[in-house]
């Protein structure tokens, strides 16, 4: 019990980080300073969110996460898919381990994909494919592609359902070039964010088809997602061209007849990505809790078996540097004695409120109320409350019971008839004279 | 120093020299084409919003760049005159942007020069003035048609020898270029600066040369060192590798999205296209060129400058080699492209004369002395020959039984597998034209649940058909051991065929038949998948069941029972009352009250126990009572007993 309310304060600790960097510094590893500029628009979204970007070569020598066990970044982006090897202080542990404190990692590969971003990406649950390797898509390839098929169209109802990462589903489609992933299905904090459509295939497109390609169809993986156990967030695109001015600006159009759109959606999911990838949505925090008996005021010091109980617990969630209420209807509330007793839906007021209203289980012992929310793109909200349920006092047992009445009888005819019966045996006087006259 | 490199006279003769050394491509990819100008304009159109100084600067100059007429010039002028004023209140950058928007719209009342001359003159003349304060100042005195006296150039240079000695950074030196190129002759002692300069550009992919910080440092520099070389008279010391490579970078920097960025690359490109020294020259494939067929023979490739206008001297542009990249083939040596008649920038030659074998070829084209290569992909039109389809036992006792099924057509019954049978697919595909059996990139069998019941684990599995030395595609699925794909879940899937390749015109799906799957049972991998999928999703409610209370006797019996317990008092009181009970021997004395009362209280108090008390009330209670009780029985029974001894 003691390690539980520990976690749940330790959680609780996390959320107020991450209440903490919305915004903030960002460190940016690029291959060359002219990914700088061909991915203005993308860096230019983000300092207009309030984000410090530091550029930085990946293979910088002066590359430093953290400092006198600080990090002096809270967000890390990654747009230097051929690097073999980070610079300075930087490594896949040091990025692994800035993931594990809590920092989030924005990584955009290509064809070219070097071993450090393979490493990467293996610890976070992805795989990227061989280097050489591209996403070819031979039904859905752009009109702008170069000849391989390589610049694939891919559509938005590919896309993951959690309007939270991906913003509106409903825009044109999106503009993809680079490698494929592939993500172990077993792993369920991976998220699939987009992925290729059926006739896809993840192979080096200047080579025969010998073996079973990497990734094919709807598995092939064009864009994953992480969100760690400490609500760390990774973001990891098998594509840089996918955040290029070039691809936010340009026409999409399928080769093989289709609709023209004007401008693809990458911009938009570009943006909705970077936002939740760097903690701008998706953030939830249970500003307060509340538990009494129904009818009363104040929590009473511990609740008796088969009471009627209210819960009450307020959700917010971030947005820009403020805390506005978070509405949803699938919000659950466990009442847990090492097991689950209770599982109810907590009844949505008003401002973010909820409220359940149950009855206390007829078993005593000590009890947690929890709030255990967990949805795709949104931060892990974890709250429990401890209480202790103890059993009936003799008082508040039933009393008058219709078939203990014979007891209940005998015991007082027998108090009634001692008492009569004393006055009679110690005052009777016998009617002997009477007789003897 | 025009050098004779241009002269279309030998430039044939070059062809040769470029083929040889026809590693790097000595022509540009790419042009400025008219929509890039279209997308260009429309980043530096918010500053006729005349909002401030810079943008309304960085708008003019751009639109002056792309030959457009500047709208609202009257409104535009009025902001310049009224932002200027007296030309005291003024930063000098914002004088600068001022002055020169005002020379680039042309057409506007005069400014107040004499004060604007005193201001940009007093930076000139300061000597602590920086290199770009001085550029400000330079380029703001000839807007206004000022030039400065001979002894001021010589002062000024002075100053900044001076100045560069201290700080002789490339942006610095990009400004210095400028000035140099206002100041005429006396402008000499920068241009040995000049190779200073491009030795710094930093090479990427061995395609482009640029300087540390990217678009407005290279388009300043490159500018400047044009600009002053076109000045002096004198050949720049840039290789014409070194201009294609700036080129390069510049052109790949078209997507740019600041205004000032706009300006700098436009005015670099189009200093680059019109110095007369080297004109970097675009060899591309015209727009959507990169496919041939037989329905479309035509090679066409773009030959342009960098702003994409006709060359002046229309050179001859050749192929001087088409080579296929699977195999390093040669299939065209010299074959000479056409001019097109209704535009003096397309080329075309007919590839497909020659019957080339599908795939990519790689043509090295010349025109003049430049050379690039271009890369384009000859299609063919794939069909299928037959394809077979049917079940065999997986232990191939049996000859499979196979069914034919022509494209595109789906096979009319259904197919039947269960885990001891294979599924066998055999197909041939044919170049159309040729009839020769082809191999394919993407030659897979996909099959998908017809319900597509949602469940993400059973909804496609993808197989890789393979060819044999025949060409024949086979694709054997062993049920019983390929269940697993499947989730182990039975029922009917859609069994299609995808064909697709690079070098394809018609890469199809085609749906081929239907198939019911009888596959083994199996529990293990069903359950991880629901577990996944339900990490996200809320939870089953629970709701707590009680404890149902014990079943109770009925009323009837009950009461029946109490009544029946009830008897013996009424029966004692019955029969009391019948036979009349004398207990005149009551003493009236207190301790027999007394003692009664306190024995009623007694059971009184055992009442009110039963119905609200707890125990350590009651005893607390009780000891009071009993005592008392206790001393009046006493009392009492000694009474009673010395009454009856007497």
């Amino acid at each position: 019990m003691l390690k539980m309310s520990l976690t749940s304060v330790f959680l609780g600790f996390l959320c107020f980080l991450a209440s903490a960097n919305a915004g903030g510094e960002t460190l940016v590893l690029l291959d060359n300073l002219a990914i700088r500029e061909t991915h203005s628009m993308f860096f230019k979204s983000l300092q207009e969110r309030g984000y410090t970007l530091t550029f930085k070569l990946a293979d910088d020598a002066n590359l430093v996460l953290s400092k006198y066990g600080e990090y002096l970044y809270s967000h890390l982006i990654i747009f230097a898919p051929s690097v073999e090897e980070f610079g300075g202080a930087l490594s896949v542990d040091a990025v692994t381990e800035f993931i594990d404190g809590g920092g989030n990692v924005l990584v955009a590969g290509s064809s070219q994909s070097g071993d450090v971003l393979r490493e990467l990406a293996s610890e976070c649950g992805f795989e990227v494919d061989e280097e050489g390797a591209a996403v070819i898509d031979h039904m859905n390839y752009d009109v702008s592609d170069l000849g391989q098929h390589t610049t694939i169209v891919a559509e938005t109802e590919n896309l993951i359902n959690a309007p939270v990462i991906i913003g509106d589903k409903n825009i044109p489609p999106l503009l993809y070039q680079g490698t494929g992933l592939v993500a172990d299905t077993e792993n369920p904090l991976v998220l699939q964010l987009l992925t290729a459509s059926s006739s896809a295939y993840s192979y080096n497109p200047d080579q025969p088809v010998k073996e079973y390609p990497h990734a094919v169809g709807k598995n092939t993986l064009l864009i994953a997602a992480l969100q760690a156990r400490n609500n760390a967030r990774v973001l990891f695109s098998g594509s840089l061209f996918f955040f290029s001015d070039e691809a936010f600006t340009s026409s999409v159009q399928k080769a093989q007849g289709g609709q023209k759109y004007e401008k693809s959606g990458n911009e938009a999911v570009a943006k909705a990505m970077s936002k939740w990838v760097f903690k701008d949505s998706g953030v939830i925090r249970a500003s307060s809790v509340s538990h009494k008996k129904s009818g009363e005021k104040e929590p009473p010091a511990a609740y008796t078996v088969m009471d009627d109980v209210v819960y009450a617990i307020t959700i917010e969630q971030l947005a820009g540097d403020k805390w506005i209420p978070y509405e949803a209807d699938d919000l659950q509330l466990e009442f847990v004695r090492i097991d689950p007793f209770v599982r109810t839906k907590l009844q949505k007021l008003d401002n973010g409120r909820y409220e359940a209203r149950f009855k206390i289980p007829d078993v005593y012992g000590v009890y947690q109320f929890k709030v255990d929310y967990n949805r795709i793109g949104i931060t892990h909200l974890y709250s429990t409350t401890q209480v202790s349920v103890r059993p009936l006092q003799h008082t508040q047992y039933e009393r008058f019971i219709p078939s203990a009445f014979p007891y209940y009888v005998s015991a007082f005819s027998m108090m009634g008839g001692v008492f009569l019966f004393s006055f009679v045996f110690l005052h009777y006087k016998e009617d002997v004279k009477s007789k003897a006259e | 120093m025009q050098t004779p490199m241009w002269l279309p006279l030998i430039a044939s003769t070059l062809a040769c020299v470029a083929l040889s050394a026809s590693v790097s491509p000595t022509s540009t990819s790419s042009f400025l084409s008219k929509a890039d100008i279209t997308r260009l304009k429309k980043v530096v159109e918010p500053g006729f919003e005349l909002k401030d100084l810079a943008t309304l600067h960085y708008a003019v100059i751009g639109y002056n760049l792309v030959g457009e007429t500047i709208p609202k010039n009257a409104e535009a002028c009025k902001f310049i005159l009224s932002s200027v004023g007296d030309a005291s209140g003024l930063s000098l950058e914002n004088l600068y942007y001022a002055v020169t928007a005002w020379k680039g719209i042309g057409i506007c009342q005069p400014l107040p020069n004499a004060a604007i001359i005193k201001t940009f003159a007093a930076v000139v003349e300061k000597e602590s003035s920086t290199i770009p304060e001085v550029f400000y100042a330079v380029t703001g005195l000839s807007a206004v048609s000022q030039h400065l006296t001979e002894p001021a150039i010589v002062k000024l240079v002075k100053a900044l020898q001076a100045a560069l000695k201290k700080d002789d950074s490339i942006l610095n030196l990009g400004y210095l270029f400028h000035i140099a190129a206002e100041l005429g002759p006396a402008g000499s002692f920068a241009f040995e600066r000049i190779e200073d300069a491009i030795v710094q550009a930093d090479e990427v992919d061995g395609k482009y040369l640029q300087f540390e910080g990217g678009l407005s440092i290279t388009s300043l520099v490159v500018k400047g060192a044009f600009q002053l070389s076109t000045n002096l008279k004198k050949k720049p010391p840039i290789t014409s590798e070194q201009t294609v490579k700036f080129a390069n970078y510049l052109l790949s920097r078209r997507s740019v999205q600041t205004s000032k960025g706009v300006v700098g690359l436009l005015a670099a490109l189009s200093v680059l296209a019109n110095n007369p020294f080297e004109n970097p020259i675009c060899i591309a494939l015209a727009d959507g060129g990169i496919s041939v067929s037989s329905k479309q023979p035509l090679v066409s490739v773009k030959v342009c400058d960098i702003l994409g206008r006709s060359l002046k001297t229309l050179p001859s542009v050749v192929a001087n080699s088409a080579t296929r990249v699977s195999d390093d083939v040669v299939v065209i040596s010299k074959k000479a492209f056409q001019p097109l008649a209704s535009d003096k920038t397309l080329y075309t030659m007919n590839l497909m004369e020659i019957k080339p074998e599908r795939g990519v070829y790689k043509i090295s084209v010349s025109a003049g002395s430049v050379s690039n290569i271009v890369t384009v992909k000859v299609l063919s039109e794939v069909v299928v020959d037959y394809l077979e389809i049917g079940t065999a036992d997986a232990d191939q006792t049996t000859q499979p039984k196979l069914s034919r099924v022509e494209y595109p057509k789906k096979l009319s019954s259904k197919i039947e597998a269960d885990s001891q049978q294979k599924l066998v697919i055999r197909f041939l595909l044919k170049d159309s034209t040729s009839q020769k059996p082809i191999r394919v990139h993407q030659a897979f069998v996909r099959l998908y649940s017809v319900s597509n019941s949602g469940n993400s684990q059973g909804q496609e599995i993808i197989f890789v058909a393979e060819p044999d030395t025949g060409n024949v595609y086979k694709f054997d699925m062993d049920v019983g051991s390929t269940a697993g794909e499947f989730g182990h879940i039975s029922g009917d899937y859609n069994i299609e065929l995808i064909v697709g390749d690079a070098v394809l015109i018609n890469s199809f799906q085609w749906n081929v038949a239907q198939i019911t799957l009888k596959l083994p049972e199996s529990q293990s991998a069903v359950q991880t998948s629901d577990e996944k999928s339900n990490l996200y999703k809320p939870k089953p409610e629970i709701k707590h069941m009680f404890r149902e209370p014990e079943v109770r006797p009925s009323r009837v019996v009950s009461n029946l029972f109490t009544g029946l317990c009830l008897a013996p008092v009424l029966l004692l009181l019955i029969l009391w009352a019948k036979l009349g009970v004398n207990i005149s021997n009551f003493p009236l004395s207190l301790s027999a009250v007394i003692f009664h009362l306190g024995l009623g209280g007694i059971f009184a108090l055992f009442g009110v126990f039963w119905l609200q008390l707890n125990m350590f009330v009651t005893l607390r209670y009780l000891l009071g009572i009993g005592v008392v009780t206790f001393l009046a029985g006493n009392k009492l029974l000694s009474q009673i007993a010395s009454r009856k001894g007497r």
